[in-house]
């Protein structure tokens, strides 16, 4: 499974890819970006099966990937891993085609939880 | 501890992702002094005032920025004996104070970001006079295998 993280922060993006394999997901392929333009360029060229996105970042926000995203058809699936916890955005992300919200900061077991019923 | 800053629980839950490791954090009474604090963050809020600090003293500095990419306790601990943080651990220290921001987003309200992480000789005379304010949590932690660190977390 290919999984595409997008975050601005590097540290972040090697705690995530920390966290899958403290989680057991031993077998993803991680691939990264570091915002959203940067990760559309990377859904065309790699198409991961899975995108964990953050939502506030530069050039372009984690949400307006997904409606762009959305908007152009693609359906590959993308979850928030997120420091904004109010229940506007989580439903605005769930409204917009978000599969889930993880949010920071998160536990490897967190990642579990939302991850698995993914890998069925 | 104030309600304008972070509770022990949230920076432990914050400070054991980023390390990933179960770290432990535990309140303590003197705040850092101005000698002790080696590493200072700032926060600014979007109008670009300080709003929040985190100071750090060298053994924190060295543990977190080393146990952020798994870089050897005993080079963290030894640098931290020298009196020193090597650029390769401050740059990994940029990033742990980056992903620290979080920790501020509740407890003040609205979105902060990332000022500056400068050494306490490179500070701003705006980020020096912050630096008095008492309002702040101490704690020290403990991140397994390194050297425990003490921070203070500082709300303007």
């Amino acid at each position: 499974m290919k999984v595409l993280i997008v975050d601005d922060s590097k540290a972040m993006r090697m705690i995530v890819r920390r966290s899958l394999t403290q989680a057991g997901f031993t077998n993803v392929q991680a691939i990264e970006a570091n915002n959203g333009v940067e990760a559309l360029q990377v859904i065309e060229d790699q198409s991961p099966d899975l995108v964990l996105s953050d939502w506030n970042m530069p050039e372009m926000k984690g949400i307006d990937l997904l409606k762009s995203l959305r908007a152009a058809g693609r359906k590959v699936t993308l979850g928030f891993i997120t420091s904004e916890s109010s229940p506007e955005i989580h439903q605005q992300a769930v409204d917009s085609g978000a599969a889930f919200v993880i949010v920071k900061p998160f536990t490897p077991a967190a990642i579990e939880h939302a991850l698995k019923p993914l890998m069925v | 501890m104030s309600a304008a800053l972070p509770g022990l629980t949230d920076v432990t839950h914050l400070f054991t992702m980023l390390f990933g490791h179960e770290t432990a954090c535990k309140a303590r009474k003197s705040p850092l002094s101005r000698q002790e604090g080696a590493i200072v963050a700032s926060y600014l809020d979007n109008c670009g005032e300080i709003k929040r600090l985190i100071s750090c003293d060298i053994a924190f500095a060295n543990s977190a920025g080393a146990a952020l990419s798994a870089i050897p306790a005993g080079a963290a601990n030894d640098a931290t004996k020298s009196g020193e943080v090597p650029e390769n651990i401050l740059a990994n220290l940029l990033e742990v104070m980056n992903v620290a921001v979080n920790l501020f987003t509740e407890s003040f309200g609205g979105r902060l970001e990332l000022g500056s992480v400068s050494r306490l000789s490179d500070l701003s005379p705006e980020t020096q006079a912050a630096l008095a304010s008492i309002q702040r949590v101490k704690l020290d932690v403990a991140i397994p295998r390194y050297d425990m660190g003490r921070v203070d977390l500082i709300a303007i």
